[in-house]
């Protein structure tokens, strides 16, 4: 006969087992559906926009095309490039989901502007408010740019204020899949 | 020693030793069968000019120092709306795309170039955006050509188009990667699909991958049906299956160990060399069909047919060894030119014509061994076909011979006259495939714009600094204003092109800045050295004109006191370098056919051999000629080409007659005598052979290069005309000589 104490310990053991179990399947699928929010985003992308220059009166086109890659099980690669005003921008950089930290990641580098954010979810929006910590140091302008990923399109956004004079020259262009 | 020079021992060791032949011929064979999968093509065309003199070395440094126009895709918009605002904000899209092409380093569009402002450090784009109205955009338009020198070249005339350029990366130079990078453009072309406007695409690479698809296809074409056209010529000679196998077995093994060959020694083939795959072919059937000819003949005549194949081996090997050194010298005479690409082709030729030899004395031999212990039973006397002619040959040298002696003669001396006035030719065009699409395209750009092909001016400056002293920029305006006279007023673009920017007072920093960075490095180094002045010229114009203008400009540059100016680029170079290359090709032809005379006298021991052979070896070559001077032709690399080798094929037939001629007077026969047995023995085999040989030139004529087309053309023209110099001229002449010199031709 099984003493009350053993049964008690194995029930325990088993409660315990299950809500193990249970902590760990709840997260593992809030994972995939967190990642699979980026993951939707894989393809090829085409995007036309503005850029208002600082001191000029008329905006002028910007082309861009983004090539967003699946790196690995938590990561994706965008890789941009943008042409305006006869000079070719590459943009480049990595979004992930930290399960770890429950969010989302992403790292942008832009010539010599390296941007880091992170992501914040509204729904099935991703928005990345991208800083250049570079402009801590004697770069010529200040950087902040935005990354959308919303409802199967995206959208990039830029700012940038020249330390010395202040003017401010701003970029938008959205992205439709190619 | 015999007339082969003792070569023909190689097929004695394979008859004495067949195992031990036949273990290095498979082995031999299989390498290069293995080698056959790693063989390509490549596209190069400067590889044909490579080490072809100081037009190449200039070429070189102008594009080490600045980078050319040479490797840039064209791409033309043609639209009749194109001053509706929605249509030209959509090429402008097309123009941003474009730029932003994974093998682009830059582009030069209306819609890249940018016009300084008032504003210091500020630009704003040439072609200003969100226009409202038609006139406004035609206004702009114009505005643009009548002002700006690049604009003119890039928008047309009639406003109904543009052109947008493209400059690929430097390091895309395989032949994959332009194939992928011209996929890239095809793309964006497909893309931007739309009822507004048509896109084309055109310049040097495509015109180079076009080249290299119709070479690869010409290859393939040429080998598989002239391997088949020959099977059935053999077939119809022989009237028999197994004998016309037999006959085809050495031609299509030498094809294969050719292409191991090349490929282990120049790891790829060119346009060029291309043809020798097609030239080894025919030459193997010639002889293979020659050889087999002579066996069954005597086969037929009762002998033993293995002691048919040693005498065969003895009788016609030496004339095979020394119609392969005569072709070997006309192939060698071509590596006196300079130039990579004709040197190679020598190279390549003359490895092609040991090969085909090789082939028949030890492949052809174990063939026909192994062939009877099949047992192989195939003797029939040979078709009609090929003995149709021989009754008319002797009728014609028994009654006519001194008639037709004095006409060859005098023939030959007649057409002298257009082989000293023939003009050499080059035109770049020609390479180029008849129905070439990039062809037309460049041919719409050259009707709207005036031609987008660049010659180039390369400057010294004195001061040398980056900011171009006034100094420095009073030199590049002089040569821009000569490079203007000669090749027409807004056909020239260099940083003394902006006098519209700088006439309204901006400076010349601010209109650098305005050109970019990129497009500056076209008109002057990034350390000040040295400058650069581009003209456009249509892509359709002949050598001619560009080495007159080319001249012209050397000589107003050194008029005007500009030191170290050279005037370059591919245009100037190949037509330059194909001129020199064509008038050394015919001298090395002429040396060709001198040495392959005195090589004839001394393999005979007799100069009256020598002389006899003269006629019936030159006549071919100066009918040739005559037809290129007559229909206006001229004298171009291929077709010189194409009469050294069809001299090194045709003396072959000179040189199988005047072998059994001379063995029929050796054995006591007059020389008339001697030549009607010389015509019933050897005449069918030149018949056939002829016919083999012209049959897998023709091949060649259907080519979509329209060289490589004239070289088959030629080549049969040659051949036939070696024919009829050989049945007819060579006996009636040796019949004359019999009479005027005694016995020519001395014994071995």
């Amino acid at each position: 006969m099984i003493s009350f104490k053993t049964a008690r310990n194995a029930a325990v053991a088993g409660i315990l087992a299950l809500g193990a179990m249970a902590s760990i399947a709840a997260p593992a699928q809030a994972a995939e559906e967190d990642v699979a929010l980026i993951k939707a985003y894989v393809g090829k992308w085409i995007g036309r926009g503005s850029a208002h220059f600082a001191d000029q009166e008329n905006p002028e086109s910007i082309q861009c095309r983004m090539d967003v890659k699946d790196a690995d099980r938590i990561r994706i690669h965008v890789d941009s490039r943008c042409s305006l005003a006869s000079v070719v921008v590459k943009v480049g950089g990595t979004l992930a989901y930290n399960q770890s930290a429950d969010q989302y990641e992403a790292i942008v580098n832009a010539g010599s502007f390296t941007g880091t954010a992170v992501g914040e979810r509204r729904g099935q929006s991703l928005v990345f408010q991208l800083r250049d910590y570079t402009a801590e140091n004697d770069a010529k302008f200040d950087v902040d740019a935005s990354l959308a990923l919303d409802d199967g399109a995206i959208a990039l956004n830029l700012n940038l204020r020249n330390k010395d004079t202040g003017g401010v020259t701003t970029a938008s262009v959205p992205f439709a899949r190619r | 020693m015999s007339i082969g020079f003792g070569l023909e021992r190689l097929g004695f060791i394979t008859l004495k030793y067949p195992k031990v032949a036949g273990a290095l011929v498979l082995a031999f064979t299989a390498f290069c069968f293995y080698m056959v999968p790693q063989m390509s093509t490549d596209g190069n065309l400067l590889r044909m000019y490579s080490g072809s003199g100081e037009q190449f070395e200039n070429y070189e440094e102008l594009r080490d120092t600045f980078g050319t126009f040479e490797n840039d895709f064209y791409l033309l918009v043609h639209s009749d709306k194109l001053t509706d605002p929605e249509v030209l904000e959509e090429i402008r899209t097309i123009a941003l795309d474009l730029a932003l092409n994974e093998y682009a380093v830059g582009t030069l569009s209306p819609f890249s170039l940018r016009k300084p402002t008032e504003d210091p450090g500020t630009t704003v784009p040439a072609v200003p955006e969100n226009m409202q109205t038609s006139e406004e955009v035609a206004a702009a338009l114009n505005d643009l050509r009548e002002n700006d020198p690049m604009m003119r070249n890039l928008i047309l005339e009639d406003n109904k188009g543009m052109v947008l350029i493209m400059f690929p990366a430097s390091e895309v130079g395989s032949v994959w990667n332009e194939t992928d990078m011209i996929e890239s453009l095809e793309e964006l072309v497909a893309y931007y699909d739309s009822p507004d406007y048509t896109l084309q695409i055109t310049g040097p690479p495509i015109w180079t991958k076009e080249l290299l698809d119709a070479s690869l296809q010409d290859q393939v074409k040429f080998t598989s049906i002239g391997m088949g056209l020959g099977f059935l010529i053999a077939l119809v000679v022989f009237r028999s299956f197994w004998s016309a196998v037999i006959a085809t077995t050495a031609p299509f093994i030498s094809v294969f160990w050719v292409i191991g060959v090349v490929t282990t020694v120049f790891g790829s083939f060119t346009f060029l060399t291309n043809i020798v795959t097609a030239l080894v072919l025919v030459i193997a059937f010639a002889e293979s069909l020659y050889f087999c000819f002579y066996w069954l003949r005597l086969w037929n005549e009762g002998e033993d047919p293995h002691k048919a194949i040693r005498m065969t081996v003895e009788r016609v090997s030496p004339a095979c060894a020394l119609t392969s050194i005569t072709t070997l010298i006309a192939f060698s005479s071509l590596l006196l030119t300079q130039g990579q690409g004709i040197q190679e082709f020598a190279a390549s030729g003359a490895i092609a014509v040991i090969i085909a030899f090789v082939a028949l004395v030890t492949f052809l031999p174990l063939v026909l061994m192994l062939a009877l212990k099949l047992g192989f039973k195939g003797v029939r006397s040979p078709s009609v076909a090929v003995t149709a002619i021989i009754p008319v040959a002797q009728f014609a040298t028994n009654r006519g011979y001194k008639f037709l002696a004095a006409l060859g003669i005098v023939l030959t001396v007649l057409l002298l006259y257009p082989h000293l006035t023939i003009e050499p030719r080059f035109s770049f065009r020609d390479y180029l495939p008849s129905n070439s699409q990039a062809l037309e395209t460049s041919k719409d750009i050259d009707q709207g714009v005036g031609g987008v092909s660049p010659i180039y001016i390369s400057v010294p400056l004195e001061d040398a600094v980056a900011d171009v002293t006034d100094k420095d920029f009073e030199t590049i305006q002089t040569v821009h204003d000569i490079a203007e006279s000669v090749f027409g007023e807004n056909k020239v673009i260099s940083a003394a092109s902006f006098s519209h920017y700088s006439d309204s007072g901006f400076t010349r920093d601010q209109i650098f800045d305005a050109v970019g960075p990129f497009l500056k490095r076209r008109f002057i180094t990034d350390d000040g050295q040295m400058a650069l002045v581009t003209a456009f010229t249509p892509t359709s114009s002949s050598s001619t004109d560009i080495r007159e203008q080319v001249i012209e400009a050397e000589r107003l540059l050194e008029e005007s006191g500009v030191e170290g100016a050279k005037v370059a680029g591919f245009r100037v170079l190949s037509a330059f370098a194909s001129v020199d290359m064509i008038q050394s090709l015919q001298n090395g032809l002429t040396i060709a056919v001198i040495v392959a005379i005195g090589v004839i006298g001394l393999a005979f021991r007799s100069w009256k051999v020598a002389v006899v052979s003269i006629v019936p070896n030159f006549l071919p070559i100066l009918g040739t000629e005559f037809y290129l001077w007559i229909s206006g032709t001229g004298l171009q690399i291929t077709t010189v080409i194409s009469l050294t080798i069809a001299f090194g094929i045709a003396v072959d037939d000179t040189i199988h007659f005047l072998a059994h001629y001379k063995r029929a007077r050796d054995e006591g026969l007059d020389a008339v005598e001697a030549v009607d047995r010389t015509l019933v023995r050897v005449g069918p085999a030149l018949v056939a052979t002829t016919l083999i040989l012209c049959v897998g030139c023709s091949v060649v004529m259907f080519s979509a290069l329209p060289q490589v087309a004239l070289f088959g053309t030629l080549t049969v023209l040659t051949l036939v005309l070696a024919l009829i110099g050989d049945l007819f001229i060579l006996p009636a002449v040796l019949v004359a000589g019999g009479r005027i010199f005694g016995k020519v031709g001395g014994k071995n």
